[in-house]
């Protein structure tokens, strides 16, 4: 169980087959994911591959219920960015894709209640993908295996 | 060896080229846990040739913690578990400790089904080592205040033993397992063999000041734990080293850092050469001599092949944890005991009880800033005795409740924002206000209603009854919850924490994982089942020293009591064996 691959998304076909719901949301995790969290300070974020995360939980974690709430937010925001921006969010530019985000990121119900709830928990798992990553964990230090001590008066000093 | 008649058993390994040897033994525990440990181990270091039975799989002190070494990354879903497996598991689910990382040691739902005639969540653990690779790992010893309880407050039965029986068992096991802590001067605690404390940290040393200079009986303490702070060459004889503070104990401890059978007494047993620990041997009876009116050996079904086989031995102790303990009793049926062995007094099965976990308590503090915690503390805080009803009876309840106390201080970032700014926040995280925790471990009281019986009806894929489990809580624990919540409350408030939120959480019994009793011992064969040496007052070469012995729970955590009352028992019974014949 501990080994459990994450569930990748599959590419768009060229051909034209219209893309599965997962496609779809890998889609827009992908998008939205440069612009929560952008590369800087020295971290390039594709590195990370954080995308998958958000795809392994967003596939694993959640109910059928909740699930369902992500594909119709998903279309929601289509029907929003096509009546508005006459193209789906996909291949909107990126600056029409930030002016979206901000919108979802302030919980603007405008763009559709359920787009409104699939944004905060891909927010929210590209945070803990973040948080959790080797790159935080291991390479900076920031969660220690093995601690080997215990100090209740650590003080800080400014 | 004893002469017994020729049957089919003995056709059978006749015709499988078998020996005798295979199949007697001088002594059978029944089950590898925290009892089971330790009566393998003091079994083998007196000689006698014992046969470990573990109804799971083997699990090998190191070799056999598959995640122990991972980060949380390497983890797919970060050591959540996921949606599927939550619904498969209701039950198992509710268990704190029940993570991606540590699953694998878990009975899940569908593998041992059992009826709930009234809610209860039964956490187990079925591999060699059982529940003491997952316990919490504190340790308490009972004082006669606890041994008292039921003859002063007119409940079960009078304990057989008090604390002068069982202290110098409580020193020799300490001594062996390791256990760190504070010589805190207590009566209602007694002290012990302890290495270096754990301490608390700032927050919880100025609650402690705070609520002792204005409660003369109630006393905040480095919660005591089975953690190597400093061991000893007797831990580290046993190849254990100082715990590193990883807090990732139910993976199982590469550095044998904690005390479970797997890494302390099962390797020991083993080195005297005197053990066979036999994995995947489902226990379905004991095997009762009409004739000589004692235990012949036991009955195992084999887990995987489901082939049965019947072992012999002088001496048993069943060591299975509680319910199945009760189980493995009842299902022992004989023209003397028709309803369970030992079961004369038909008391076996009967009053049962548990901890009260049922509410917790929050709140933040604003003060200390310039002070946080480094590292972990494996111990987890403090520990508060119980303060209720101890030199006399003073409130609506009965009995009363033990708490813990802890702080710490998260780490914060703020993620309002997205972009460039979150990112900064994320990697520059601040430290939020100290936030202190605390939950209940109330003593709830053996009553005659709370009971396990066998299906009539269905059993499990070995052909043994199920289980029904019908325990519950009543006013006695409602009232206790509810003085819990107000006390811890106005004991934070007086501190000057905030935010202070008392929770009591609709949840059935079990996931204390502490339940006690059906074998209970006792004075009178009448009202009990075992004397005051966990001996069956029916069948003299039988012991139960795990959780179904207890006639009372007390508060305090009870594996430290069953393992001193397992090495007391032995050494008892291997005397008396020599004496006499058992």
């Amino acid at each position: 169980m501990a080994f459990i691959p994450p569930l990748v998304a599959l590419q768009l076909n060229s051909c034209g087959v219209s893309k599965s719901d997962w496609e779809l949301i890998h889609d827009f995790v992908r998008d939205v994911r440069e612009i929560v969290l952008p590369s800087g300070d020295g971290i390039v974020m594709e590195h990370l591959h954080i995308e998958n995360f958000v795809m392994t939980m967003l596939r694993d974690c959640f109910s059928p219920e909740d699930q369902k709430r992500f594909f119709e937010g998903q279309q929601a925001l289509n029907t929003y960015c096509r009546k508005n921006y006459r193209n789906s969010f996909e291949t909107l530019s990126k600056e029409q894709q930030k002016e979206i985000v901000l919108r979802l990121n302030t919980k603007d119900e405008d763009l559709g209640k359920e787009a409104v709830f699939l944004f905060s928990k891909v927010k929210a798992k590209i945070i803990q993908g973040f948080q959790q990553s080797e790159l935080l964990m291991k390479d900076m230090g920031k969660y220690e295996l093995v601690p080997g001590r215990y100090n209740g008066y650590y003080k800080i000093i400014a | 060896m004893s002469w017994y008649p020729v049957g089919t058993m003995d056709i059978i390994r006749l015709l499988h080229n078998m020996r005798d040897k295979d199949y007697i033994y001088d002594a059978i525990v029944i089950g590898s846990g925290i009892s089971g440990g330790w009566a393998a181990k003091e079994l083998c270091e007196r000689g006698l040739k014992t046969l470990v039975l573990e109804r799971g799989r083997d699990v090998t002190h190191i070799k056999d913690y598959p995640t122990t070494n991972m980060y949380p990354y390497e983890f797919a879903h970060r050591m959540e578990l996921p949606y599927a497996v939550k619904q498969e598991n209701p039950i198992v689910s509710r268990c704190y400790a029940f993570r991606e990382d540590t699953e694998h040691f878990f009975v899940k739902d569908n593998e041992h089904p059992y009826i709930q005639d009234k809610p209860f969540d039964w956490i187990r653990g079925y591999q060699v080592g059982g529940k003491s690779l997952l316990w919490a790992r504190q340790t308490q010893r009972w004082s006669d205040y606890d041994f008292e309880g039921p003859a002063r407050d007119g409940f079960a039965v009078d304990w057989p033993i008090r604390y002068r029986d069982i202290q110098s068992w409580y020193d020799y096991v300490e001594k062996f397992i390791g256990v760190s802590g504070n010589n805190d001067g207590l009566e209602i605690l007694p002290d012990g063999y302890f290495q270096k404390a754990y301490p608390l940290n700032i927050v919880e040393q100025f609650f402690r000041e705070k609520i002792e200079s204005r409660y003369s009986d109630r006393h905040v303490i480095s919660a005591r734990c089975a953690h190597l702070s400093n061991p000893t060459d007797v831990q580290l004889g046993q190849g254990r080293v100082q715990c590193q503070n990883r807090k990732l104990c139910e993976r199982g401890c590469p550095f044998g850092g904690y005390f479970s059978s797997n890494s302390s007494t099962l390797p020991y047993a083993a080195k005297t050469g005197n053990m066979t620990l036999r994995p995947h041997s489902v226990v379905s009876s004991i095997i009762f001599d009409e004739a000589t009116q004692k235990a012949k050996g036991v009955m195992v079904v084999d887990a995987q092949t489901n082939e049965s086989m019947e072992y012999h031995a002088k001496l048993i102790f069943v060591c299975a944890s509680t319910i199945n303990t009760n189980l493995i009793l009842l299902n022992s049926t004989s023209r003397t005991y028709p309803t369970g062995l030992g079961n004369s007094s038909g008391i076996l099965g009967r009053y049962l009880a548990f901890h009260n976990y049922s509410a917790n308590i929050r709140a933040e503090y604003e003060g200390h800033l310039d002070y946080r915690t480094d590292g972990k503390n494996p111990a987890g805080g403090g520990y508060i005795p119980r303060f209720r009803n101890v030199k006399k009876q003073e409130t609506a309840f009965l009995r009363g409740y033990a708490t813990t106390v802890n702080a710490s201080r998260p780490e914060v970032s703020d993620t309002k924002g997205i972009g460039d700014h979150l990112r900064e926040s994320l990697l520059n995280p601040r430290l939020g206000n100290w936030r202190i925790g605390s939950h209940i471990m109330g003593e709830t009281l053996p009553k005659e209603s709370n009971t396990v019986t066998l299906s009539e009806t269905q059993k499990d894929r070995w052909g043994i009854p199920l289980v029904r489990i019908a325990i519950d809580y009543d006013e006695n624990d409602r009232l206790m919850t509810r003085d819990y919540c107000d006390q811890m409350s106005e004991m934070f408030a007086y501190v000057g924490f905030k935010n202070i939120e008392a929770k009591v959480k609709d949840q059935a019994p079990g996931l204390d994982i502490h339940e006690m009793g059906g074998a209970r011992m006792g004075h009178d064969p009448k009202d009990s089942v075992l004397n005051k040496w966990n001996q069956l007052h029916d069948c003299k070469n039988v012991f139960v020293t795990d959780g179904a012995c207890m006639t009372s729970v007390s508060t305090q955590n009870p594996s430290l009591t069953f393992m001193a009352l397992t090495a007391r028992a032995v050494d008892y019974a291997v005397r008396e064996m020599k004496k006499f014949d058992l």
